[in-house]
């Protein structure tokens, strides 16, 4: 009797097992997947996928599967807040994304309310950093990017005379940037600083936005727009003035900016903490697999939503109540990422070292 | 053997079963194996044409672009900015989105319509461009497809040089859109393009080609050369049928999806229809072995229960005729066999009564007979003075008595054929004593009911009263004493014995050689009777008679 008790227990324990039942955790992603920043939001999306893909496979024997959910913000307030609803009614509980400042900062309140986590690949405005808040990142903050260009600008280029073009559909990111640029070349010395900011859409004309704002003496621009804008800026700028130097933030920092500026893009210099060459085994095969996958080679945007995906992935692993999920980031806080470790603060924000990096011949190459 | 066991109903819903629903079940089993098959080939072969046809359809429109633009470079002159160029521009426009005229350079000196953006922009460093360097003079070249930041769609260029420039056509691919929006697969079914890389270029939701949503075909279909495959796959949690065809210019898979659950809908059909229709059948057949069994097991059952009434004795039972033909045959034969049996048994009834009454009347005679002699012996008793004689009379007298009880007991019984020998010994125990009353002497008797054969019953008789008037007269000498009857009963042999307290037998007693008349009958009737007879006069005098009942067991039973 005892020794089929313990059978049928047996037989009732494994029926259990062999019936467990896959557990699917959603996780959502926000980005400009249409419009002109789209190549931010695609990239984006395309790294996130990627991540959940591996981490699909990595989690199969504990049968969770992980679920992207990505929606499409316009880069629009309206619709930013429409799609993080529906990312909170599909009981979303951590978002990879949004991917610019500005939809950052508009959908946090709705997502604090609601106990969603924000890990954003790209938003890096100051008004963010050091809170503590459901906003984590795993780029630095651009204030750090704005400062190492004016001091390239200043000390190395020796400008006296620069045009801050700039995207005010990303005005928490972009205006913040061009002031801390400002101020910065206003503490170095004399360089004049002029501001051209635009609104990105179908409407913008870049040849009078540019005979507009350039003047003879003009001798620099810094350019905060997407790689699109930022090649076609340059090329408006270049074909009046061939020697002008050329500034970029890292969000032109694509094969688009390249492709599309032509030859009027050489030398162009950024300050950034990605490495397009980098030699890092787990960055060399993400960029196997991308390719692969998408067929074409990712950018920084695509590697660094690749991150963010991975740090939600590493916090699962060890605690899956995705209701705690800011803490357990927060309590791991480093992670491996693909060109290196990545560090957290207890704030949630990333410091990434940069370096300078320019074009020559077509390439990205580092200074 | 077992099958005899079977219920008739069983056996007749088994046997509906195997030749109506079996048949149908194997068939609805082989239908359901074959059909979706062939539903599925179906489906795939009108999935594979239609995708072959919008294949063909992308192809056609590619190539009318490509040579429009091919009639543009052979119109123009020279130089590149060219009349011809700005008038073909205009005809063909409706293709293209944009046509760039870039020297061998990249660098754009001609655009249409005009844009100032794109004038004089840098091509030399696009892939479109580098891929067109390559390619020799008047051959097409069709790049990637990317999204023209312009109009925010899906595009392709084709490119065309000869020595002096290029000219580069922006194909916008919204017209994809077009077409497989109205491609009716099925409600749930739907075509969609992507490129090489698998973005999808062309949808009926024209949102997911916005957001250059990826489709992974190559885990699907396979990366191999095939140019047609097929293949069912899983799209969140739900089963689809696809086919794809890879379009021979560009690369581009045409997949037409549909769910297999609507392809299946036939074939679900099918199974519904198949179960409805065996639910009928199996309902059918049960109704009709019902009705099978009750037309043959009802007369049946008739019949039996009549049989057990003409056990009991009642023939009056009606027997309806409301059957098939042979149970009808069967109940009017049964009927008459019972009216038959029913006359016989009143017959037999009859002859018994008539013989009962017989017997009953010559045991009545014999008695009364008997008794007319015990009456003359006891008035020739009593004119006799002779002592001699009156004992030899009272002797014959005792004899006499002694078989007039036995036909009393014939004649009060029912049974003409046996009797309750102790019974018989009680009755006769009492004539005994009136008999015997002038002497001192007990006779008591131990008896089991013992029912011996009527042949057997006045020998019985006749023995008793000799043994005892016997042990009587002699075994006592005038003084007081006491006889035993005992009788007894072992399977068929019964065992009777008289012993008596008295003064036994001589040493040399041989009853072969007595002269006694009483003993010689004693003797003579045991032979009768195929009795064994043993005599004990040690202590007093035993005799002990064994014999069969002669009563057949199963007919004293019955």
């Amino acid at each position: 009797m005892k020794r089929g008790s313990v059978l049928l227990l047996f037989v009732i324990c494994l029926l259990i097992f062999a019936c467990e039942k896959k557990t699917t955790i959603k996780i959502g992603y926000m980005g400009p997947l249409t419009g002109r920043l789209s190549d931010l939001g695609i990239s984006g999306r395309n790294g996130a996928q990627l991540a959940i893909d591996h981490a699909n496979q990595q989690l199969k024997e504990q049968k969770i599967e992980l679920q992207l959910i990505a929606k499409d913000d316009r880069q629009d307030v309206e619709a930013c807040l429409e799609v993080g609803q529906e990312l909170v009614d599909e009981g979303v509980r951590a978002v990879i994304g949004p991917m610019t400042s500005d939809m950052s900062l508009a959908v946090l309140p709705l997502f604090e309310e609601n106990g969603v986590t924000i890990i954003s690949p790209t938003a890096s405005t100051p008004k963010l950093t050091g809170l503590d808040d459901r906003f984590l990142r795993v780029n630095p903050p651009d204030r750090t990017e704005a400062l190492s260009l004016a001091k390239y600008a200043a000390e190395e280029l020796n400008l006296s005379h620069i045009v801050v073009f700039y995207d005010i559909s990303n005005k928490s990111f972009s205006e913040g940037l061009y002031k801390t640029f400002d101020a910065a070349l206003q503490q170095m010395g004399e360089i004049q600083v002029s501001a051209a900011p635009y609104l990105s859409d179908e409407s913008v004309n870049f040849s009078e936005l540019v005979a507009e704002s350039l003047q003879k003496e003009t001798d620099g621009v810094f350019l905060i727009a997407s790689s699109l804008d930022s090649a076609q800026i340059s090329q408006q700028v270049r074909k009046g003035f061939p020697d002008i130097a050329i500034l970029a933030t890292g969000w032109a920092m694509t094969d688009d900016f390249i492709q599309h500026g032509g030859k009027y893009v050489e030398r162009a210099i950024f300050s950034h903490y990605h490495n397009n060459n980098s030699k890092a085994p787990a960055y060399i095969a993400f960029v196997k697999d991308y390719e692969e996958h998408f067929g074409n080679r990712p950018d920084f945007i695509a590697a660094l939503s690749y991150n963010a995906a991975r740090v939600i992935v590493e916090a699962l692993e060890k605690n899956r109540d995705m209701d705690k999920i800011k803490e357990t980031i927060l309590q791991i806080g480093t992670f491996p990422a693909l060109q290196g470790e990545l560090k957290l603060d207890n704030a949630g924000d990333a410091y990434l070292e940069r370096h300078y990096i320019s074009i020559a011949n077509g390439e990205y190459v580092d200074l | 053997m077992k099958y005899r066991n079977i219920k008739l109903n069983v056996l007749l819903f088994i046997t509906f079963f195997l030749i109506s629903v079996l048949p149908i079940l194997i068939i609805a089993l082989a239908s359901y194996r074959i059909i979706p098959d062939n539903i599925e080939n179906n489906a795939v072969s009108k999935n594979e044409v239609i995708a072959q046809v919008i294949s063909e359809r992308i192809q056609e429109v590619l190539l009318s672009s490509q040579r429009a633009l091919m009639l543009i470079l052979e119109n123009s002159d020279s130089t590149g900015e060219q009349l011809a160029f700005k008038k073909l521009v205009r005809t063909y426009f409706p293709i293209f989105s944009m046509i760039q005229l870039a020297d061998p350079n990249g660098m754009v000196q001609s655009v249409y319509p005009q844009h100032p953006i794109y004038l004089h922009s840098d091509l030399s460093r696009q892939p479109l461009f580098r891929a067109l360097k390559k390619q020799p003079p008047l051959t097409a070249h069709w790049s990637e497809v990317f999204m023209f930041p312009e109009t925010g769609n899906p595009t392709i260029t084709v490119g065309i040089r000869n020595k002096s420039y290029s000219l580069i056509g922006y194909i916008d691919l919204s017209i994809l859109h077009d077409i497989v929006r109205k491609t009716r697969i099925s409600p749930g079914g739907y075509v969609m393009i992507t490129d090489k890389n698998g973005t999808i270029i062309a949808h009926k939701d024209f949102q997911v080609v916005k957001e250059q949503r990826h489709f992974d075909y190559k885990r699907i279909f396979g990366n191999g050369t095939e140019t047609i495959q097929s293949s069912i796959h899983y799209i969140e949690q739900r089963q689809f049928l696809g086919s794809m065809v890879k379009n021979q210019l560009t690369g581009w898979p045409i997949i037409v999806q549909q769910p297999l659950e609507e392809i299946y809908d036939v074939a679900q059909q099918l199974v519904y229809t198949i179960a409805i229709v065996l639910v009928a059948v199996m309902i059918f057949s049960l109704m009709l072995a019902m009705l099978f069994f009750v037309v043959i097991t009802k007369p049946i059952d008739r019949l039996v229960e009549n049989a057990k009434e003409i056990e009991r004795g009642n023939y009056t039972r009606s027997i309806s005729t409301n059957s098939y033909y042979e149970m009808n045959m069967l109940e009017q034969s049964f009927q008459q066999m019972s009216k038959a049996i029913e006359q016989r048994e009143t017959d037999l009834s009859k002859a018994l009564r008539e013989k009962i009454i017989l017997m009953r009347e010559i045991n009545h005679r014999v008695k009364n007979n008997l008794i007319l002699l015990y009456s003359l012996f006891e008035l020739q008793i009593s004119k006799s003075d002779n002592p001699a004689e009156i004992e030899t009379l009272k002797d014959v007298n005792n004899r006499i008595q002694s078989i007039a009880l036995i036909h009393k007991l014939l004649y009060e019984s029912e049974l003409y054929d046996e009797i309750n020998l102790s019974e018989f010994i009680g009755e006769f125990k009492n004539l005994l004593h009136a008999s015997f009353d002038q002497f001192n002497i007990d006779i008591i008797h131990y008896t089991n009911d013992v029912v011996i054969d009527i042949t057997k019953a006045i020998p019985c008789g006749l023995i008793l009263n000799e043994l005892v008037t016997n042990a009587v007269k002699h075994a006592f000498c005038g003084e007081s004493g006491k006889i035993e009857i005992t009788l007894v009963q072992e399977k068929d042999l019964v065992t009777l014995s008289v012993s008596d307290n008295g003064k036994g037998l001589p040493d040399d007693f041989d009853i072969n050689r007595s002269d006694s008349l009483g003993l010689n009958l004693v003797k003579m009737l045991s032979g009768q009777i195929q009795g064994t007879l043993q005599i004990d006069g040690t202590e007093g005098t035993t005799f002990t008679i064994q014999f069969k009942t002669g009563i057949n067991e199963e007919d004293h039973h019955r």
